[in-house]
């Protein structure tokens, strides 16, 4: 945890510029941005192919260091070995041994945070029945597709109960139900305290579940801010009826169209198509 | 400064474990792994029973020729090996989830050389059992070893149908069963042709095996030991086929290091600083110590080793220092 200013990831004028074999500036993928995420929050980086977000993401492991720039997390650099105990990160490709087995896998990642014995077997166990994976749980990796390698690689992510969570699309590959599972397991997740940071296309999704996000392009955070506020239209204003009846109805438009001179446009609030899939695959019997 | 607390010792050595076993079985479970180990105890075996052995000094050609194919093939395994363990990883990405876990570059890194070294132990194994069964059987008088060659013929069989079958309840992979169990038919054949003569009639258990050949591969192993050194380092920034072209290049170099040294005489330290730099692959080579009916000793070996230790960890630092920033 950020100890002086209570911040999990602290960004400022950070850059990466991406250099050819004479060292000369190739590409400048990330161009001077400022971030600030706090404990317990889910932030969302939303931008195009190449916008900079993975490699954002890399620079906060560790995996990539910033041509400058300060970066802080949990309050120490990211090229601390001892600050990765505390994250857990889900990459876009489910980079997994295929050979290995989802508990194999899971038993080689906890070992490598120095998990062992009653404690391994116990987390391993827990989170495979979890990310829905109990019945293929000794299948080779490489016989998943590619939702279910997906779950293999939040599982994993998990594995040391981490405070900070850093996942590029999460939801990619996955059934909406899926889908709406690792959401509300993201969101249960940051009640208990865990900072989750996403990278994702699936923009519905973020919409879904992020406290705040920032939406980078070329290297650049174009906007930032809460989801709330980025979402309202101050010039607009929505009102919403319980089935009024026809007569009703008429009174209340030629009322708005007197007062404001404007003719307000009526229609039936819409459900989501994610809501009518999962409801019509609940309400369905399995296959037999 | 930090203190080094026990629990932290151990956690590392846990992650080392972790690391290097899984590297090992990676190594062991492909096909190349298969194919260079087979490749190897093949031409150590058969070649010596070609026609163009039977010339007088079969059993000192066959010895030569196996200590070749060891160093060939060896050099082919460690080669591969190495980037199939260090750089495909890098390439394939399965690093990013490890390195976003609390991994010290230098755990890793000595994880993936000790892998290495585990493959090179159990080549070096297989290769010494195929030398004195190559030694044994190779023909004399223009006659074959019957007993033997019945054997020989019947070892594929018991070590890669078991295997086979294994594959197919398992669903696991048929390469690592494949090759332990071809490795200890191989020994159970040694043992076995150790104790009869080349008529069938039991002798004193050992007595018809040149054990002097055990050392010679041992030897030789040291001298794959160092190269693996190198080929992990070079593996940190090269793919395969640059790595493996870079280590014969240093093979043979290393082997004529005198005579490049006498070429550079003119120049001041040139000679001195190239004998430093190249391997000196010729301290490896048993053969010429084996034609004139000498051993290899203990006392030998143990230079051998203590120049392969030294001459390792220098390359094993250089390595390092380009694994450690290197960015994914």
């Amino acid at each position: 945890m950020g100890e002086q200013n209570g911040l999990v990831i602290e960004a400022r004028d950070l850059t990466k510029v991406f250099r050819d074999f004479w060292h000369r500036p190739r590409v400048c993928a990330v161009n001077g941005i400022d971030l600030e995420i706090k404990q317990g929050e889910i932030f969302g980086l939303l931008g195009p192919n190449g916008s900079g977000k993975s490699t954002t993401i890399k620079m906060i492991l560790g995996l990539l260091y910033p041509t400058s720039g300060h970066l802080a997390v949990l309050g120490k650099s990211p090229r601390d070995v001892a600050v990765k105990a505390k994250i857990g990160f889900m990459p876009e490709e489910s980079y997994l041994y295929k050979y290995l087995t989802a508990v194999e896998i899971l038993n080689f990642y906890a070992a490598l945070y120095g998990l062992s014995g009653r404690i391994k077997q116990e987390r391993v166990k827990n989170l495979i029945i979890q990310v829905g994976l109990d019945a293929a749980r000794n299948r080779p990796i490489g016989e998943f597709s590619k939702g279910m390698a997906r779950r293999v690689g939040l599982a994993q992510c998990l594995l040391n109960d981490p405070d900070l969570i850093l996942l590029d699309e999460p939801t990619s590959g996955l059934d909406p139900i899926a889908c709406r599972e690792v959401k509300d397991l993201l969101l249960s997740l940051a009640r208990r305290g865990k900072t989750i940071l996403i990278c994702s296309h699936h923009l519905a999704d973020m919409q879904d579940i992020c406290d705040r996000v920032a939406i980078l392009l070329n290297g650049n955070i174009c906007a930032q801010g809460a989801v709330k506020e980025l979402l309202v239209n101050p010039d607009t204003l929505r009102l919403s009826l319980q089935s009024p009846s026809r007569e009703q109805l008429t009174a209340i438009l030629t009322y708005i169209e007197q007062e404001t001179g404007q003719r307000p446009l009526v229609d039936h609030s819409g459900r989501t198509l994610e809501s009518v899939f999962i409801e019509t695959v609940t309400r369905r019997p399995a296959a037999p | 400064m930090g203190v080094f607390m026990p629990s932290v010792m151990i956690i590392r050595l846990k992650q080392f474990v972790a690391l290097a076993g899984l590297a090992v079985t990676d190594l062991f479970r492909q096909p190349a792994t298969f194919i260079l180990v087979l490749a190897n105890i093949a031409c150590t075996i058969l070649v010596p029973l070609s026609v163009s052995h039977q010339l007088g000094q079969q059993s000192h050609l066959a010895v030569d020729s196996s200590l070749a194919f060891e160093f060939v093939f060896g050099l082919l395994l460690t080669g591969y090996a190495a980037c199939s363990t260090l750089h495909d990883e890098c390439r394939s990405g399965t690093i990013l989830i490890v390195f976003s876990k609390p991994i010290g570059r230098l755990t890793f890194f000595l994880a993936k050389f000790t892998a290495v070294a585990l493959l090179l132990a159990f080549f070096v194994f297989c290769s010494g059992v195929a030398t004195l069964l190559a030694e044994r059987l190779a023909p004399q008088n223009f006659e074959f070893d019957p007993l033997g060659l019945k054997l020989l013929m019947a070892s594929p069989f018991l070590s890669f149908i078991p295997a086979g079958l294994l594959n197919y309840r398992s669903h696991r992979s048929f390469v690592p069963p494949a090759l332990f169990l071809f490795a200890l038919v191989l020994s159970v054949l040694v043992l076995i042709l150790s104790s009869f003569d080349r008529e069938g009639h039991r002798v004193v258990i050992g007595s018809m095996m040149d054990w002097r050949l055990l050392p010679a591969c041992l030897l030789e192993g040291i001298a794959l030991l160092l190269l693996a050194a190198i080929a992990i380092s070079l593996s940190t920034r090269l793919a395969a086929p640059a790595t493996v072209s870079i280590l014969l290049v240093l093979l043979f170099a290393g082997l004529i290091s005198d005579y490049l040294a006498e070429l550079l005489q003119g120049i001041p330290l040139s000679g001195s600083v190239l004998q430093a730099i190249l391997p000196d692959i010729q301290n490896f080579w048993p053969a010429d110590k084996l034609a004139g009916g000498g051993v290899i000793s203990g006392r030998m070996l143990g230079h051998a080793a203590l120049y392969a230790a030294a001459y390792s960890s220098g390359v094993l630092c250089l390595g390092y220092t380009a694994f450690r920033n290197k960015q994914f």
